[in-house]
């Protein structure tokens, strides 16, 4: 290291953030506590509802959500900007990828036979495709095909989190079959990320934080969106977490991108 | 000299081959089939048979006949009829793949139903994926393992069992005599083992060439079984118009495939001479009859061409309509240009999915 060089500022590292509804967990963490704490990165913010994602254009070097999008009504709540440039960052990092659970509660009971039906077994390898056609219905291979024509730098997936201990416990009718399949939907689930996002050299994933989970399958009451704003039995939304949530995992993704030299 | 009275001079005009055949264009020759019943929409049809079946079940249900699909796809495979029809769902009512012979089609019912259990023979491909020989194309690449075979097996019987106590309807397509038999234990295969899975062994694998006695008894004995499930079952037999791949028989395949079919054709016709509850519906002379000149069969004079499938199951929605009531496409006013549009469309959907067509590879 030069002379000159060793009397600088250690520049921040850029991180842009992209995902979905999920995302509001990690902002809320970063904002509140994380970008203090963590002075060598910056934090950019690109996230709208799964589906909105779509509505992006790739362009040169650049992700941008087009003008009076809703992405861009989206985009513009994290950000002034509604742009990404791609090789200005240092590590990309996703929240979308999330367990289907509007796939699987139907498939658990076709697989149950619930409502009178008999059970029906459907093979792993049906299973595993038809999975794969729910992948192919995701956008994130289009951030990730784009980005990578203009970027190496390291790729993290965080896979968003499952649904809280409260969901079973007050619809344990709507759960009932879904328990029973619930191991083989996670390891299908695991399986399908790894074919999805398969021949990405610089990508990572990062599953959801042990200490966050309730058990296997469900999320700890406490990390629930509103838990703490209002009487737990008043709590509606079993799907999104709170900034506490967003704190261990980001955590997690510093630790990762660290351990990445980022 | 003039004769005053026989038996042929008040006979409707389709009874003389001049006016109803030679005298007529092949588009013209109609009113083949006179009903015996009608089908109507709340009636649960269940169809099974060699690949030919597939079209009738695809047909019925763009006509928006109650056709039972009693092992229905995962919706996850909503987004890709490919994919359904590569893991065999959706295509016959039952999950068993083709049932070429008729002594198949007693087996399967026999084993749902539980007075006979199924032989395991399951083989593992040196891939280690595994087959299950008497539905071996039902996976495209075979199973995770035995007892994954094996679980999905049991699901098919139990949903054939369910599916054959609902069906009010059963359409089964006779397509072939000729079958593999396991020698020492007497059930028959699908497919000769070694063709598509399985390794042939000559010690247990042997050709049968069913003759028609076999074929009418085994064919009676299963509709009788089939009514002690569901009293007020009928039946609706075909004959499939779709000859041979490949005869094990030792004869020329043109000959194997006349001598096959026209024992088909006079089980299915004597079974519908003789039971009430037994209709024939004539979809191979539709097709294969020489009047029509080979004109609905594709290239390799073999698979059947979608327009063929549409004239014949034209026909046979036309032939409910004129011998009964009104059809239900009638009842739902939907045109006749309509309904063919619909038809096509199912049925170029509903590409055959053929395992015999796969002996073809032994003699390119």
């Amino acid at each position: 290291m030069s002379y000159w060089n060793g009397l600088r500022a250690k520049p921040t590292k850029k991180l842009c953030f992209i995902g979905s509804s999920h995302m509001r967990a990690l902002t809320n963490a970063w904002n509140q506590t994380l970008a203090s704490q963590y002075p060598e990165y910056t934090a950019r913010f690109f996230a709208s509802p799964l589906i909105k994602l779509f509505q992006a254009e790739f362009l040169y070097n650049k992700i941008s959500a087009p003008v009076g999008s809703d992405l861009e009504r989206f985009v513009l709540r994290f950000s002034q900007s509604t742009s990404l440039e791609i090789d200005t960052y240092d590590a990309f990092i996703f929240q979308s990828l999330a367990l289907p659970y509007h796939e699987f509660l139907p498939l658990s009971e076709q697989l149950y036979g619930k409502n009178g039906q008999e059970q029906q077994y459907i093979s792993r390898s049906c299973l595993a495709a038809g999975l794969d056609l729910h992948f192919q219905t995701l956008p994130e291979k289009l951030y990730l095909d784009h980005i990578s024509r203009y970027s190496s730098a390291p790729i993290v997936m965080s896979i968003a989190p499952k649904h809280s201990s409260l969901a079973l416990e007050r619809e344990r009718v709507k759960y009932e079959a879904y328990l029973n399949y619930a191991e083989l939907f996670d390891q299908l689930f695991w399986e399908g990320c790894q074919r999805y996002l398969a021949g990405y050299a610089n990508l990572h994933f990062l599953r959801q934080p042990p200490e966050t989970l309730e058990n296997r399958y469900w999320t700890k009451l406490e990390y629930c969106s509103t838990y703490g704003q209002e009487p737990v039995e008043q709590i509606t939304d079993y799907v999104h977490q709170n900034a506490n949530y967003g704190k261990v995992v980001l955590d997690e993704i510093v630790k990762l991108l660290k351990s990445l030299q980022i | 000299m003039e004769f005053d009275y026989n038996p042929y001079n008040h006979l409707p005009d389709e009874a003389f081959w001049k006016l109803a055949v030679a005298g007529r264009k092949p588009l013209q020759i109609n009113g083949l089939w006179k009903p015996k019943f009608q089908i109507q929409t709340q009636d649960v049809i269940s169809t099974a048979g060699s690949c030919f079946a597939q079209h009738i079940g695809a047909a019925l249900r763009a006509r928006g006949y109650n056709w039972q699909d009693s092992e229905p796809a995962p919706d996850l495979l909503r987004h890709s009829e490919e994919l359904r029809k590569a893991y065999n769902y959706g295509i016959f009512s039952f999950r068993t793949g083709n049932i070429y012979t008729v002594a198949l089609l007693q087996q399967w019912i026999q084993w749902s139903l539980q007075p006979v259990t199924a032989p395991v023979e399951i083989w593992c491909s040196p891939e280690g994926r595994y087959y299950d020989l008497f539905r071996p194309n039902i996976e495209p690449q075979g199973f995770l393992s035995e007892a994954e075979a094996l679980e999905s097996r049991a699901s098919t019987l139990r949903a054939i069992k369910r599916g054959l106590e609902n069906t009010d309807i059963f359409v089964f397509t006779l397509g072939l005599t000729e079958a593999w038999m396991n020698s020492q234990q007497g059930y028959v295969y699908p497919m000769c083992p070694g063709t598509i899975a399985g390794e042939f062994d000559t010690s247990q694998h042997q050709f049968k060439n069913f003759n028609y006695l076999e074929i009418y008894t085994t064919l009676q004995a299963t509709l009788e079984q089939l009514k002690t499930i569901n009293p007020k079952m009928r039946f609706l037999l075909t004959v499939s118009p779709v000859p041979l791949t490949a005869t094990a028989s030792g004869k020329h395949v043109l000959t194997a495939t006349s001598h096959s079919k026209s024992i088909l054709r006079a089980v299915a016709g004597e079974l519908e001479l003789t039971r009430e509850d037994t209709d024939y519906f004539p979809s191979y002379e539709i097709i294969s009859a020489f009047p029509f000149r080979g004109h609905f069969y594709a290239e390799n004079l073999r698979s059947v061409r979608p327009q063929g499938v549409n004239f014949v199951m034209n026909s046979f929605f036309a032939c409910q309509e004129s011998a009964l009531a009104s059809s239900p496409a009638t009842s739902q006013a939907v045109t006749i240009f309509q309904e063919s549009t619909l038809l096509t469309k199912a049925l170029k959907q509903e590409e055959e999915v053929c395992e015999d067509v796969l002996l073809e590879r032994f003699k390119s």
